[in-house]
């Protein structure tokens, strides 16, 4: 049996702090815990932090028959899940449980009923198919105040979500993906934000937000949910101590107030996440985030504990390969697919000496959009001559873009004796495809490549026993790389050419 | 044991040493598998001589230990046993006879939701732990029901630094202010003072503290005193 009821100091003390006006983490009576939002790597994930409860929701997007007396509705549907992960002191049981369907009809119904998203336009055939949206909130972490935390994960990710384009051809509805067709958000009409308040002393203190120790001593709930637009979208009490007219209105005025606030917090949430618009920039959102430290010497200064060397290795291996990666742009034809970077090899050392020679490789114009630093003092006309060169100058620079292009294959060959995943392996294919247009037959690159292969094997044998003999690594002998994972990535920056 | 990785930080899976014929004592976070010592937690690998080895590493859930002092909600009566909330998977047993000049009908006088400082006595990974309100002399010490303020949780290694014998938080909140503290190692710390804004003031100083050396406490204790005046 885990305890249900807070002990008596606790009461007692929350109580009578809450008398003299003051709250256990010194909030003022009318202050919210601290917001913050994070985004999924998927449309309509998101993941909202109040104070210390943590709520994550996603969306799920089917096909279904709709009511038969409302043939062009689609439907648009709440569930909230509590589990023990969240209460470990404070037993969750049915109680509980009927606490989260309680919030969950509220928001379902309120969002119904005053229209936040346009259900028409989820209809594909009018009686026959139309969409169904659900959104899955589950509460990782419960401190108090579940119904505020829910509601915004849900709008957030209703407004965060794009659903895939539908065309309907001889009575058939083809659903296409995103790579076809553009997806597009829901049409949303208003964002509606719940506060709610605890009270106390039969309703004359009156908090904002409560937490979970303030929830279990407090005598009785009252939760507003109001727009923007000071527009209420509904009122929700169920039990407690009753209140007067008075009180009411005090608590409307202060709900505006508080949704204003919050909404301006999500706004600008929704508006840094959706400019990144292709979808390449998208995926590798959290790669960026992740890159805090730049300078190999910062790492031991930044952490308080000592690490052994091993460890040091890693990481700083995993922030180079993250270091090199960059995004190609629109006018590249090839792109390659960044792989797990938990995995790191010795060659990977070896392509750092070689940087200078891997190149973006344009069939069209030389990409200099890499190079912002010189073109910020360019106009635009000088840019637009320095991109059409000579045609001398266009051989040079093709026979050397060749010859590097013909290194960048042998490591690539190298690892192709290697054990890699199907993926890698058609990415490899692609580029001795591309190779292969460009000059020699197929044998005479083999024998060519075969002996570059040897003389390569030796060198970095070499160079691996220079390196590690400078720098006295220490290494593991438990630790052998048996699967290797290699990520690429052609960095438009490295556009020095080596002259021979 | 690798003298190499001695005072650095350790992810668990690694390997540390292998069993050799000099006898090691092996504490918290380490365990033998296939005649190697590996680590089972993150921390710092510490050693004191002779042959004590273990890892000091932070969270928050408790597993009992004979001899350590806790401080526990009651939750039920059962018979002539409390049934006492450690924060542990399985709720620990006080017998009415665990109080200091207990008899049949001398009984203690407590109710559900009390707070109580022990001590534990028994603790298999078999039966429910038990907890004893005295001393070993069986005198109360310091140990039984603690009246009034305010208790809170917090993580295993906050605890275990207050109560080390010279705290230099504690030491310069006392020169401020006065107040009473109880700490239990299972991550729950008792407070009481005069006034409600002092026990409130010493909970924030000592939950955002955590972690910090001895000037930036500083600067937010008087940080939060300015606020509060």
């Amino acid at each position: 049996m885990k305890r249900q009821q807070l002990s008596t100091n606790e009461q007692n003390f929350v109580g009578s702090s809450l008398i003299s006006g003051r709250r256990i983490d010194l909030r003022s009576l009318n202050e919210i815990r601290d917001l913050s939002i994070s985004f999924g790597s998927k449309y309509g994930q998101v993941m909202v932090k109040l104070g210390k409860t943590k709520v994550i929701s996603s969306i799920q997007a089917t096909v279904a028959q709709p009511f038969k007396d409302r043939p062009q509705e689609g439907f648009c549907r709440v569930r909230i899940s509590l589990s023990n992960v969240s209460t470990i002191d404070i037993e969750s049981n049915r109680k509980s449980q009927s606490d989260t369907l309680e919030i969950q009809r509220m928001i379902e119904d309120s969002y119904r009923e005053s229209r936040v998203v346009d259900l028409e336009s989820l209809c594909i055939i009018p009686d026959i198919w139309v969409w169904e949206i659900v959104c899955n909130v589950h509460v990782v972490d419960n401190d108090g105040n579940i119904s505020d935390a829910a509601n915004i994960a849900t709008i957030l990710s209703l407004s965060h979500f794009k659903l895939p384009q539908v065309t309907i051809k001889n009575g058939k509805a083809i659903i296409h993906t995103d790579e076809e067709k553009e997806l597009i958000p829901l049409s949303i009409y208003h964002l509606p934000i719940s506060v709610s308040f605890g009270l106390f002393e039969k309703g004359e203190i009156i908090i904002v937000d409560p937490c979970l120790i303030e929830e279990k001593t407090i005598e009785g709930r009252i939760i507003m949910m109001v727009n923007i637009h000071e527009e209420i979208c509904s009122i929700r009490k169920g039990g407690g101590t009753p209140l007067t007219l008075d009180q009411i209105l005090y608590c409307t005025k202060l709900a505006s107030e508080k949704a204003k606030e919050i909404s301006l917090i999500i706004d600008r949430e929704l508006e840094k996440d959706l400019k990144l618009k292709t979808k390449q920039e998208y995926d590798n959102r959290h790669l960026i985030s992740s890159i805090l430290m730049k300078d190999e010497q910062t790492i031991k200064s930044s952490l308080p504990f000592p690490i052994s060397n091993s460890l040091e290795e890693t990481i700083l291996d995993k922030i180079r390969n993250i270091q090199s990666l960059s995004w190609t742009n629109k006018n590249s034809t090839i792109e390659i697919e960044i792989s797990e970077l938990s995995k790191f090899t010795n060659l990977s050392l070896n392509l750092e000496q070689k940087k200078d020679t891997v190149q973006v490789i344009n069939q069209k114009n030389v990409d200099k959009s890499g190079d912002e630093d010189e073109n910020e003092n360019e106009n635009d006309d000088d840019f637009e001559a320095n991109n059409n060169y000579s045609d001398d100058e266009e051989d040079e620079n093709l026979n050397q873009r060749n010859e590097q292009f013909k290194e960048f294959i042998e490591i690539t060959n190298i690892l192709q004796n290697q054990n890699l995943s199907k993926k890698e392996l058609e990415l490899l294919n692609q580029l001795n495809s591309v190779s292969s247009s460009n000059n020699k037959t197929n044998n005479e690159k083999k024998e060519s490549q075969e002996i570059i292969l040897n003389n390569q094997k030796k060198i970095q044998n070499n160079e691996i026993e220079k390196i590690n003999s400078k720098k006295n690594l220490k290494k593991n002998e438990n630790h052998k790389p048996d699967e290797i994972d290699f990520s690429i990535a052609i960095n438009p920056q490295f556009q020095t050419l080596k002259k021979k | 044991m690798d003298s190499e990785l001695l005072g650095t930080f350790v992810l668990p899976g690694e390997k540390l040493g292998e069993m050799n014929t000099n006898p090691i004592k092996i504490g918290n976070g380490l365990v033998i598998r296939n005649g190697s010592i590996v680590s089972s937690k993150c921390g710092i690998l510490q050693f004191k001589k002779p042959d004590k080895y273990w890892i000091n590493n932070n969270q928050k859930r408790y597993n009992p230990i004979v001899g350590q002092h806790v401080i526990g909600f009651i939750t039920q009566k059962a018979g002539t046993n409390y049934l006492v909330d450690l924060g542990t998977n399985v709720p620990a047993v006080l017998s009415f006879f665990g109080f200091p000049g207990a008899t049949k009908k001398n009984r203690p006088q407590l109710k559900i939701n009390d707070t109580v400082y022990a001590r534990i006595v028994v603790s298999n990974g078999t039966e429910e732990p038990q907890i004893v309100c005295m001393d070993k002399n069986e005198r109360a010490s310091g140990f039984g029901q603690l009246e009034g303020g305010y208790c809170f949780k917090c993580s295993l290694n906050l605890s275990r630094k207050f109560l080390q014998p010279r705290n230099k938080i504690l030491s310069y909140l006392g020169k401020k202010l006065k107040f009473e503290i109880a700490v239990g190692v299972n991550g729950r710390i008792w407070i009481n003072s005069g006034s409600v804004q002092d026990t409130i003031l010493i909970t924030n100083a000592i939950q955002k503290t955590e972690g910090l050396t001895e000037k930036p406490a500083r600067k937010v204790i008087n940080m939060l005193f300015d606020n509060m005046m």
